[in-house]
């Protein structure tokens, strides 16, 4: 080959180490997240936060059952909602952001109670929302109840 | 035809090429040994030499929340330990705390009894053995504590934490699951 035709030579195999550089420099900001500084970082995240309100879904049903258990029978609705809503102060919820339904079947109380209002969990490259809910059953004899097994 | 000095040139161009395609192919291969070589000692390093792997130290708010929701007689793990403070110093509700799930331990604070023992160890040491230990901890003071009698403290501990409520709804308890390793 002549000196004329190195020439082109080099400068088709300088373009082509330069788009490898180019490409595998980017390939980091091109994921969806960003750059991750080991493999499954942001997924670790992501987990995390999943670990972190399930933990608080759980936390909001055993408060609803611990405000079940204190309240008393004969005012039970309005004892059941001042407990739970102290309770809620922690997580920035009141009784009012709760739809409450109770319902008595086979000397049992099942109180069911889904938000309207969602739990955020804000981090760097994502934020999750969770509308909290439960489903509790407590003894409840009634007054049937201790006549029909009497 | 070419001549002789463009004949040894073409020569001399064909020479390179191999050479450097060979260059470059052991360059790849180096390039991915090298990335296995670093997989395998990042594995041993975080394992530390245990058989529990850095996956289920990951999992460890998971593994937490599930014993908390394991049934014990009527209730579960969790709601418990929400009555632990209130029968920390002096029981309130006998019929949870004599004779069914507790000791009384010899500091200040329960343990969990053989039946109780049975139920967590169960669930955590299909993943843990014997190296985990539950702790409760209530205003700054270890009010709980269950592990294996047999547990192997070790390297660590790594640990996870969670709030539960307790009977006071101004006051929460924090649970406390470390794994030795």
């Amino acid at each position: 080959m002549n000196r004329r035709a190195f020439v082109f030579l080099y400068a088709c195999t300088f373009a082509f180490i330069l788009a490898i550089l180019v490409f595998y420099g980017s390939v980091g900001k091109q994921t969806p997240g960003g750059d991750s500084l080991y493999l499954g970082e942001k997924q670790l995240v992501l987990f995390e936060t999943y670990q972190t309100a399930e933990q608080d879904l759980y936390a909001i049903e055993l408060v609803a059952l611990l405000s079940a258990k204190q309240a008393s029978k004969e005012n039970f609705e309005e004892d059941f909602e001042n407990f739970f809503g102290a309770y809620l102060k922690k997580y920035a919820l009141t009784t009012e952001d709760f739809t409450l339904v109770y319902t008595t079947k086979d000397a049992t109380m099942m109180i069911t109670g889904k938000s309207f209002k969602e739990l955020v969990y804000t981090e760097e490259v994502f934020t999750y929302k969770i509308y909290p809910s439960f489903q509790i059953t407590i003894p409840w004899e009634t007054e049937e109840d201790k006549a029909l097994f009497s | 035809m070419l001549n002789k000095k463009a004949q040894v040139e073409d020569t001399t161009e064909v020479i390179i090429s191999i050479i450097g395609i060979a260059l470059g192919v052991a360059l790849l291969m180096f390039a991915k040994a090298d990335y296995e070589r670093s997989i395998e000692n990042a594995k041993e390093s975080i394992q530390g030499g245990t058989t529990i792997s850095a996956f289920d130290v990951q999992f460890m708010g998971t593994d937490l929340l599930n014993t908390l929701k394991l049934p014990i007689g009527e209730y579960t793990i969790g709601e418990v330990i929400a009555y632990i403070p209130r029968n920390n110093e002096e029981v309130q509700d006998p019929e949870l705390f004599e004779g069914i799930l507790w000791d009384k331990w010899f500091i200040d604070g329960v343990a969990c009894d053989a039946e109780l023992y049975t139920v967590i160890n169960e669930h955590l040491s299909l993943i843990y053995e014997k190296y985990w230990s539950l702790k409760v901890v209530y205003e700054g003071e270890e009010i709980f504590t269950c592990h294996p009698s047999d547990i192997l403290f070790g390297f660590g501990p790594a640990q996870t934490s969670m709030t539960v409520p307790t009977r006071d709804p101004e006051k929460y308890a924090q649970v406390i699951l470390e794994v030795y390793q």
